[in-house]
């Protein structure tokens, strides 16, 4: 409890297990014992099967690698934000929903409310885009916050709160576009998520920060400490309500970023946006190796993760002629999903 | 240990990779269609023709376009296959984006989901750019966006929109409020079946509300129950797509007394709404001829990769569009409604058993 912390004696957070690993590793160890070094042998070997058995080579062409790219570039920013989660013990199912209200909200603003409020035209006004930006932003954050909320007062188990805003998210961008699409016929705001430089650079900015503030800073340890094992961390002095509203916050506000990315792809913003990204962003997530438990995992790990995920769909789809990446993406993220998961219990299991 | 940790996880992620490819690395769902001889003809570069169908629905109703599909791809001596959308704009853009891959494909014919969703045309573009030629079929871009494809292939929806109109005034003289019902009532040939209905039915026809269910077949139901109960005065009923025909006949047909006092009027013939015709549940239906679409459009692609403009002058009139024509059909020759292009559920039924069909 937040009020008993000045009774407590406040020792040291206990290191993340990432921290534990990272000491053990030493000149040779840093070559071989990287702890994404699997990742990276499993997304070459995929990499190598599609070579193999695509006799076409269509997979690695320079418009098939840019596509492939692009879309991990979109997923991955919706993935940092699952993987910060799940490491401090939580989950977050409503990603998919915040994208699709994340997506009208930005373009309503765009292109009805902000005009409407006197700032004119967003062609007219270079300053209707970036404020339609940070206004989503905004509410993505506090979309967050309102999950912490929800479980650190109302006491709701993170799956159950975030279960409740997946549904009425996107309700609440079904009402507000009226089910209808919204138009956002706008370069400066298309480009964040059409142009590929664009969208690449956003998400390789945001998985370096993510990355840093992770591993890098006192903030992060103590989200792995959280995650490790919450009692403990409160024993130790921290404040798992303000870190679960960070986390949370954090999460918010990248899975509304990503639901500017996706109406930038598409052009329009729709209610119907983002079914299942969440699932997207859990399965990267523990594919690249965080644990559902918490407090084990990494953002290099997470993004590995993205990549192997979107070379199996996407290669998967080009290998085996008459199925499309549309249709296989589903099976690969339930058998990655119970394939992962089954794997680290098992490596878990064996150690206690 | 961490090391031998990461390496099972390598190790796994590469035998289940093995697995998945080494099950499916075959050409399981490659449709060719090279005819008898199975010898495709091939481009001026010497590659056998292959075209692609991207749709916009995963509706019964693909199933004519893919039969017509599969005729053309025989008769013409092209190698064919569609791939279906599951209804959301994202998922066309990943269809497109996808064929950007696909070597080996040298025309796509795109049902478009969203006529204004820039994020269509371009990724349409994309393909022009990278050699591909590009038509629409059944539902066109905005005119803003035409230049994303060679040329369209469908139903003049307005035209069709009007047919419905002037059917539903006949059996409705003194008209009434109508509730729509459909998937994505921003798509084209929404939009243009609903203005022309409302050209064609006249002033003493009005819209109640339209229901979108996004693609969802439970979604289309719960729309005319609540419709029903949301507008006791409703007098006609107006399904857009094919998938909404069954759907509202369900619902009306559950309330006998409430369906005399009701006009049902849908488009084309979904599988399901063959009975309710039968039955009299539907009034009328508007029906599009997606069996041409394919078939046509089959055509019009090997003629366009081929520059045979002969036949691309042929099959387009105007150098753009084909309109491929709609029939309507009524329960039966009881109907007041009369035309040549009016026919029976019956009549209609020999003509789809003779082209191997169960929907139109």
């Amino acid at each position: 409890m937040a009020g008993e912390q000045g009774a407590q004696v406040v020792v040291s957070p206990p290191p993340a297990r990432e921290d534990q690993t990272n000491r053990r590793r030493s000149g040779l160890g840093l070559l071989t014992g990287s702890s994404e070094l699997g990742l990276i042998v499993a997304i070459v070997a995929v990499l190598a099967l599609i070579y193999l058995l695509d006799p076409q080579r269509s997979f690695f062409d320079e418009r098939s690698l840019r596509t492939l790219i692009h879309q991990a570039a979109r997923f991955g920013v919706l993935a940092l934000g699952a993987a910060v989660v799940i490491i401090a013990g939580g989950i977050d199912l409503s990603v998919g929903s915040v994208v699709a209200l994340a997506s009208v909200v930005s373009a309503m603003l765009t292109t009805e409310w902000l005009p409407a409020l006197g700032a004119g035209s967003a062609t007219a006004n270079p300053w209707v885009v970036p404020a339609a930006i940070l206004l989503t932003l905004a509410l993505g954050v506090l979309i967050g916050l309102a999950h912490a909320e929800m479980i650190n007062r109302l006491r709701l188990p993170p799956f159950i709160a975030t279960l409740a805003t997946m549904a009425g998210l996107r309700s609440l961008a079904m009402i507000l576009s009226n089910n209808r699409p919204k138009t956002v016929n706008v370069e400066a705001f298309r480009a964040l998520g059409y142009d590929p430089r664009w969208t690449i650079s956003i998400f390789v900015a945001c998985a370096l920060l993510a990355h840093l503030f992770m591993s890098r800073t006192v903030l992060g340890r103590h989200i792995y400490a959280l995650g490790g094992n919450e009692a403990a961390a409160r024993l130790s002095g921290l404040d798992p309500r303000r870190l679960k509203r960070i986390v949370y916050g954090l999460a918010g506000f990248l899975s509304a970023l990503g639901g500017i990315l996706f109406t930038g792809q598409s052009g329009q913003g729709q209610a119907t946006m983002g079914v299942s990204y969440e699932l997207f962003a859990i399965t990267a997530a523990v594919v690249g190796g965080c644990s559902l438990a918490g407090g084990v995992g990494s953002i290099r790990g997470t993004v590995l993760g993205l990549i192997l995920i979107q070379c199996v769909i996407k290669g998967t789809g080009q290998v085996i002629r008459g199925i499309d990446s549309t249709q296989i993406e589903g099976l690969v993220l339930g058998l990655v999903v119970v394939l992962a998961v089954a794997f680290n219990q098992g490596v878990r299991g064996r150690r206690e | 240990m961490p090391t031998v940790r990461q390496q099972r996880r390598g190790w796994s992620w590469v035998c289940w990779t093995a697995i998945v490819a080494a099950a499916g690395c075959g050409d399981a769902g490659s449709t060719s269609a090279g005819g008898p001889s199975n010898v495709a003809p091939t481009q001026p570069g010497g590659d056998p023709i292959k075209l692609l169908f991207i749709t916009n629905s995963n509706a019964d109703w693909w199933n004519a376009v893919e039969k017509g599909m599969f005729d053309g791809g025989r008769d013409f001596g092209v190698a064919v296959e569609m791939r279906r959308n599951e209804g959301t704009t994202a998922g066309q853009i990943r269809l497109l984006e996808d064929a950007l891959s696909l070597r080996d494909v040298d025309g796509i014919a795109v049902s478009v989901i969203e006529a204004e969703a820039p994020g269509v045309a371009d990724a349409m573009r994309e393909l022009q750019k990278a050699g591909k030629v590009v038509i629409a079929i059944d539902s066109d871009t905005a005119p803003e966006f035409a230049d994303a494809r060679s040329a369209y292939i469908g139903t003049n929806n307005i035209a069709a929109g009007i047919a419905a109109g002037r059917a539903a005034a006949t059996l409705r003289p003194e008209g009434g409020k109508v509730c729509v019902f459909v998937g994505i009532s921003s798509a084209a040939n929404a939009r243009e079946r609903k203005l022309g209905f409302f050209q064609g039915a006249g002033d003493r026809f009005v819209e109640a509300e339209t229901f979108d269910d996004g693609g969802d077949k439970a979604r289309a139901s719960s729309n005319v129950d609540t419709a029903l109960t949301k507008y006791p005065d409703v007098g006609c009923l107006l399904g857009l797509w094919s998938y909404n025909a069954p759907r509202i006949a369900d619902q009306a047909a559950a309330d006998p007394a409430r369906r005399q006092k009701l006009t049902i009027v849908t488009f084309d013939l979904d599988e399901l709404a063959v009975g309710h015709l039968e039955r009299g549940n539907i009034d009328v239906t508007v029906c599009q001829n997606p069996y041409e679409m394919g078939y046509q459009g089959v055509k019009l692609l090997k003629a366009l990769i081929q520059k045979d403009e002969a036949t691309v002058a042929e099959i387009l009139p105007d150098g753009k569009t084909r309109d491929t024509g709609v029939r309507i059909i009524v329960p039966s020759a009881d109907s007041p409604i009369r035309g040549d292009n009016v026919l029976t559920i019956e009549e209609m039924k020999t003509w789809l058993e003779s082209k191997g069909l169960k929907s139109s």
